[in-house]
């Protein structure tokens, strides 16, 4: 851990997680994370309880049919026995319970007199009269049984893996939003952190001890475990915070797909962080850093909306072509990946593409950097700075 | 003493610029070597070739004998005439990240920061950041960059500009106890009076090539030029009359008259002239200064 990489590496880590700047920018991730949640968990979806209040004996044949009527609804029926009718309007009015059904002859709901768990009642009470009628008549217990519990439907799936496609386009959606993010804000750390150096005239004091190659991968390396750190942190807060709260649904977030999400960010960040660097190698000033990296933001942002839109249709053409070409791979691949079957060799290939642009970008930054770090004053152009000598 | 650090015949352009023309330069063990020169003479070029952070076109460095490597640059210290250090970094961590690059393990870079900190009378501000200190005080933290390693070769670029006199006397007295160390220190400046004050030897650049090299006294005393300055009780100059090779220049800034002996007139028959017109109370060869000596070899 003595060599000239890990400690520039610890060095921008350390210095920049001591930094205001990074310790407000995570905090306020987290705080959104948090608002996301709590939102997403007042907004319903997921789990739902509901709550029945029964009045007088009338009432207590629809507590078994209300609680098996729950799956139906997407949602837990439970009932709860209150004394008198007052009682249940008051729980119904305070929200203590969804409905109330009293002595079997009345159904007592907030404002929607159509209300899904009214329905609900209604069909149980249809239920429950015709057994009564049935029971009258004289039918043995079995065939009742067998007349009101008919054994189910087989139920065949057309087009499997419709069901939870939605679902995991959603979470598709976010794990492409929270990489561009990434990739975005890390490489924005890179050009500023290069930038830095220069703006401060510190550069060539540590050149007078280390080869810039060594200072690039050191600095490239050290903001990137601090922004996969981050990342993580987000990531964990939001998925440990979604199951606490039983906001989102995660059906099938599986070790795999975190995985995936990892390998791409990791992919993602170092293809764009050489990039970024040679963006910030060009200029001596922060102000001027605007005007280096606009071209590539502009890169970005494009692959994220291209990804972005692709998702619509996960199988089309848009989509799997995005999923290749490096600049959109690190966003598109992942996502394609969470939606549908992707061919492994495709994954193979993606990740090949990613690696070999990311090497030619890396011998592009390291090249630049040599030559362009202690060169102070106003933008270099890349041609300029790669036609000039080192030094 | 031989010379440690050699450059031998350095070349280099940029596009139509000759910035050095077969620069050749020694600097000797436990010596300080004062490095002059116009602006854009390539004073700050040379330097930079010998830390590496620039390559000539043509030359060689070489270091104990051998061709200089990274290994043996990395022992250097250098201060860069573009002063700066990390602004948000906390001064003693500074000194420890830089130590270490320069090849210190953790333990003895921290205690060699401590050390130095405490030297430069900056212990108390060990825990602040760098741009919360006053100028003065940052430019002892600079300085205490380019020591902290206990560097092998000292190399500074106008160490002493924008010095107050006594961050002068702090800066000349650290250099003093590196060079009788035994290090080598070799600094640019434009203050040709602490040159000559300071240095042991000297080497004057111009145009990308030494236009001369050597110890500061050897220099004077090579100067071609044979200037005697005479305090003579007389009333007038007129005793000087009529000796042949013999002019002169006014009176001396120390008192006396400034005479100038052409190379074949005889010094002896000057101090007769002298005694003759009166009691001569001071006869003496006087020397150039170096900035007289800088002045003649740059025109």
């Amino acid at each position: 851990m003595n060599s000239p990489r890990w400690l520039v590496a610890k060095r921008e880590l350390t210095e920049r997680a001591r930094s205001r700047a990074f310790q407000v920018g995570t905090l306020i991730q987290l705080v959104a994370i948090a608002v996301v949640l709590v939102i997403a968990s007042v907004t319903g979806g997921g789990d739902d309880t509901k709550t029945v209040a029964l009045v007088g004996q009338a009432s207590q044949p629809y507590a078994q049919a209300l609680r098996a009527a729950g799956p139906a609804l997407d949602a837990t029926i439970e009932t709860r026995d209150y004394p008198n009718r007052a009682a249940a309007a008051k729980a119904v009015e305070d929200g203590d319970a969804d409905a109330a059904v009293v002595d079997g002859a009345e159904v007592l709901v907030e404002d929607d007199p159509s209300d899904t768990l009214a329905a609900a009642i209604q069909a149980t009470r249809g239920q429950l009269a015709l057994r009564e009628a049935l029971d009258r008549a004289g039918v043995p217990p079995a065939q009742l049984q067998a007349a009101l519990d008919p054994a189910p439907l087989q139920v065949r799936v057309l087009e499997p893996q419709n069901e939870d496609r939605s679902t995991r386009q959603g979470i598709a959606f976010v794990a492409v939003l929270l990489l561009y993010l990434a990739i975005f804000t890390y490489g924005l750390w890179v050009a500023g952190g290069i930038v830095e150096e220069k703006a401060s005239r510190v550069i060539e004091v540590v050149l007078s001890a280390i080869r810039p190659r060594e200072l690039l991968f050191g600095k490239i390396v050290g903001l990137g475990l601090l922004g996969l750190g981050q990342f993580a942190l987000v990531l964990a807060v939001g998925v440990i915070g979604a199951s606490l709260l039983g906001s989102v649904d995660l059906p099938h977030v599986t070790v795999g797909w975190v995985a995936i999400v990892a390998l791409w960010f990791l992919l993602g960040y170092a293809l764009y962080a050489t990039v970024y660097a040679v963006a910030g190698a060009l200029v001596s000033r922060q102000e001027d850093l605007q005007s280096s990296t606009g071209a590539l933001n502009m890169v970005v942002i494009g692959s994220y909306i291209l990804s972005f839109v692709a998702l619509q249709d996960p199988d089309g053409t848009l989509m799997t072509v995005v999923s290749f070409l490096p600049p959109s791979a690190p966003m598109a691949m992942p996502a394609r990946w969470l939606v549908s079957d992707v061919p492994l060799w495709q994954l193979l290939v993606a990740i090949a593409l990613t690696l070999v642009t990311t090497a030619g970008t890396l011998r592009l930054a390291s090249v630049v950097y040599a030559r362009a770090a202690l060169r102070i004053g106003p933008k270099l152009s890349l041609r300029k700075a790669l036609a000039s000598r080192e030094g | 003493m031989s010379a440690v650090l050699q450059c031998r015949d350095l070349r280099l352009r940029y596009g139509d610029l000759v910035a050095l023309d077969g620069l050749s330069l020694d600097v000797e063990p436990g010596r300080m070597t004062g490095f002059v020169g116009p602006n854009g003479a390539g004073k700050t070029s040379t330097m930079r070739i010998v830390l590496g952070v620039l390559g000539p076109d043509e030359g060689t460095v070489t270091w104990e004998g051998r061709p200089l490597d990274a290994a043996a640059r990395r022992g250097f210290g250098y201060m860069p005439e573009e002063r700066g250090l990390y602004p948000k970094m906390r001064v003693a961590d500074q000194l420890v990240y830089l130590a270490r690059l320069h090849g210190l393990d953790g333990p003895d870079a921290v205690r060699a920061a401590d050390d130095l900190l405490d030297r430069l009378d900056l212990t108390d501000r060990a825990r602040d950041e760098l741009e919360a200190l006053s100028l003065g005080n940052q430019q002892r933290v600079q300085l205490a960059a380019a020591l902290v390693h206990r560097p092998s070769l000292l190399v500074l670029d106008e160490p002493f500009s924008g010095l107050d006199p006594i961050g002068v006397d702090v800066l000349a007295g650290v250099l003093r106890e590196e060079v009788d160390r035994g290090v080598p220190v070799l600094f640019s400046s434009h203050q040709l009076e602490l040159v000559e004050r300071l240095c042991d030897s000297v080497a004057i650049v111009k145009s990308g090539r030494i236009v001369a090299a050597g110890e500061v006294e050897a220099l004077r005393r090579r100067d071609r030029r044979r200037l005697l300055r005479v305090e003579v009780d007389a009333p007038d100059r007129h005793w000087l009359d009529g000796l042949p090779g013999a002019t002169a220049i006014g009176p001396a800034h120390d008192g006396g008259l400034l005479v100038e002996l052409a190379d074949d007139a005889d010094p002896q028959l000057l101090l007769d002239r002298a005694r003759a017109a009166g009691p001569v109370t001071h006869f003496s060869t006087v020397l150039p200064s170096l900035t007289e000596l800088f002045r003649e070899v740059v025109a």
